[in-house]
């Protein structure tokens, strides 16, 4: 199901409705609906600062959801691997960040801004650093090409009655694009998006010097567990089948594959994890976009401040005051 | 452990060769002996399971992996083989009728779809390298989560779980210096052409 055709319906109701509802007498239908218009041109850009605010904000969902696994050492190391992969592509300085989340489901994401995340389940059924570079590649295409931002664009464009709300609070807006808690990981790409991710990521990972089929032997892997397989249930739903997958990643290959370098394939740190959650010292309030406010912005490289959180009165402005 | 992508799929066989020795010695029968050893045959053939696959699209097969080599056969779609070893890109498959080198992206790991029940019943017959290295049985792993639809939707922000993150950044130069101790380098390869992401521009590179 497409789940953005649904939304088409409730939009022009919200349009009507407003028009409708609205205390002022002579309201213009017309110039309400060039409003309406002009709040999905507004969506079009997205800056890189707010692309990382989004990407933050949703790396801090999707952690509250599965955190962190408890191995110091492991975290370290999966940052540096992705890191040097993240340096082969077009946008070598984000500020990159990568995870190993603590969830038996096989699953990995890309935040946008740099965010990569992939679950213990699918970490540990890795053979060596060449399929962990290939997976994380993949990720990493997706947010080289902004692949989510856009599908986040495309939502929120739709759900327009909401952007009438908001043409004027750009925070309001970048929450609206998020949507509810980290959901934008339960819809999915378009499959020409994975398609290309799987493509860019084995030419990353065989720019940095691996084996460039890592990420084929874990699409084997996915493919050989088949779709009865329960901890893949999720990824099944916003992937196309590994066997099609295999098979696009086959057509694009073949014609370069003797062209492409060996690579090493390396041995792969395990899992050393104890039980129980990596805790920072000092948890913020879960309440998101203002949790995000407070952050603190790490030196090195620098997440954006501010975060996008909503200003009722803004809100209310966006609305009656014109 | 070979480095240079080739693997062999002989797992795990010295134990077995040694007990099978200190069993045939014991025997004193020559007929029994015979039995015995034909039955450790079969018992042998199941605990180093070669891993199955099965043929996607009709293949040309050749004697080494590379496109220049001897074509030996042709592979019919949906026949079935066991994968015997790997290089690169390539698979070497032996079926009833022949045996050589395809393009791993023209078979399927697994049995047939056919007879394969899905699910449990196939994970055994996976052999080691398609199959998880440990083996994460969902039901039975308490206190980790899986992580549904549903867990994303009711997803809340956790700062300090971002703030621990934050704190195992790599920089660009420790990515760096991970690659030069791995003896990894940097290599120029072009992105592919990409007819099938056709909507959103050229991914780039050359052709």
């Amino acid at each position: 199901m497409n789940p953005l055709c649904p939304m088409r319906m409730p939009v022009f109701v919200v349009l009507m409705g407003a028009a409708l509802a609205a205390p002022a007498q002579n309201i213009d239908l017309n110039r309400l609906f060039s409003i309406g218009r002009d709040a999905v041109t507004a969506v079009a850009g997205v800056s890189e600062q707010e692309e990382q605010a989004m990407g933050r904000e949703i790396a801090g969902r999707m952690l509250g959801a599965a955190p962190l696994v408890n191995d110091t050492e492991l975290q370290s190391y999966v940052n540096r691997v992705g890191r040097w992969v993240a340096v082969q592509s077009e946008r070598p300085d984000l500020p990159w960040r990568f995870a190993v989340i603590d969830a038996v489901s096989i699953n990995a994401f890309a935040a946008p801004g740099g965010y990569v995340m992939l679950t213990r389940g699918l970490y540990e059924i890795l053979d060596n650093e060449a399929q962990l570079a290939g997976v994380l590649a993949h990720e990493i295409a997706h947010i080289v090409r902004r692949h989510h931002v856009t599908v986040m664009q495309k939502s929120a464009a739709l759900s327009a009655g909401a952007q009438l709300a908001q043409r004027d609070n750009r925070s309001a807006l970048l929450n609206n694009m998020i949507g509810t808690g980290a959901e934008v990981f339960a819809r999915g790409l378009d499959k020409s998006a994975e398609y290309e991710a799987d493509a860019m990521g084995v030419v990353l990972a065989a720019r940095a010097g691996y084996n460039p089929f890592g990420l084929v032997d874990v699409l084997h892997k996915l493919a050989a567990r088949g779709r009865a397989d329960g901890s893949l249930a999720l990824l099944f739903k916003t992937h196309p089948l590994p066997g099609e997958r295999l098979e696009q990643l086959g057509a694009a290959l073949t014609p370069v594959l003797a062209r492409l370098p060996a690579g090493r394939e390396l041995d792969i740190r395990r899992v050393t994890a104890t039980a129980g959650a990596m805790r920072a010292a000092k948890p913020l309030p879960a309440d998101g976009a203002r949790g995000l406010a407070e952050q603190p912005v790490a030196p090195a490289s620098q997440p954006p401040k501010g975060g996008i959180g909503i200003d009722p009165a803004q809100l209310l402005r966006g609305i009656f005051g014109r | 452990m070979a480095s240079t992508g080739e693997r062999d799929y002989n797992g795990p066989s010295n134990l077995g060769s040694f007990s099978v020795a200190l069993m045939l010695r014991r025997v004193t029968g020559t007929a029994c002996r015979r039995w015995l050893a034909a039955c450790l045959l079969v018992a042998f053939a199941q605990a180093v399971p070669a891993e199955p696959v099965t043929i996607e699209r009709d293949s040309v097969v050749r004697a080494e992996p590379r496109t220049d080599a001897a074509a030996v056969a042709n592979f019919a779609k949906g026949a079935s083989g066991e994968a015997l070893a790997r290089q690169g890109a390539w698979v070497q498959v032996r079926t009833a009728t022949a045996t050589g080198w395809l393009y791993s992206f023209n078979v399927r790991f697994g049995a047939a779809p056919a007879s394969a029940t899905e699910g449990s019943g196939a994970g055994s017959v996976l052999g080691r390298v398609f199959a998880p290295r440990q083996k994460v049985n969902v039901t039975a792993t308490i206190g980790i989560r899986g992580l549904d639809e549903e867990d994303l939707k009711q997803a809340r922000f956790d700062g300090g779980q971002l703030q621990a993150l934050d704190g195992f950044a790599a920089s660009r130069e420790q990515g760096e210096t991970h690659a030069q101790g791995a003896g990894l380098q940097a290599t120029r390869v072009d992105y592919l052409s990409q007819p099938a992401a056709a909507d959103q521009g050229a991914v780039g590179g050359a052709p």
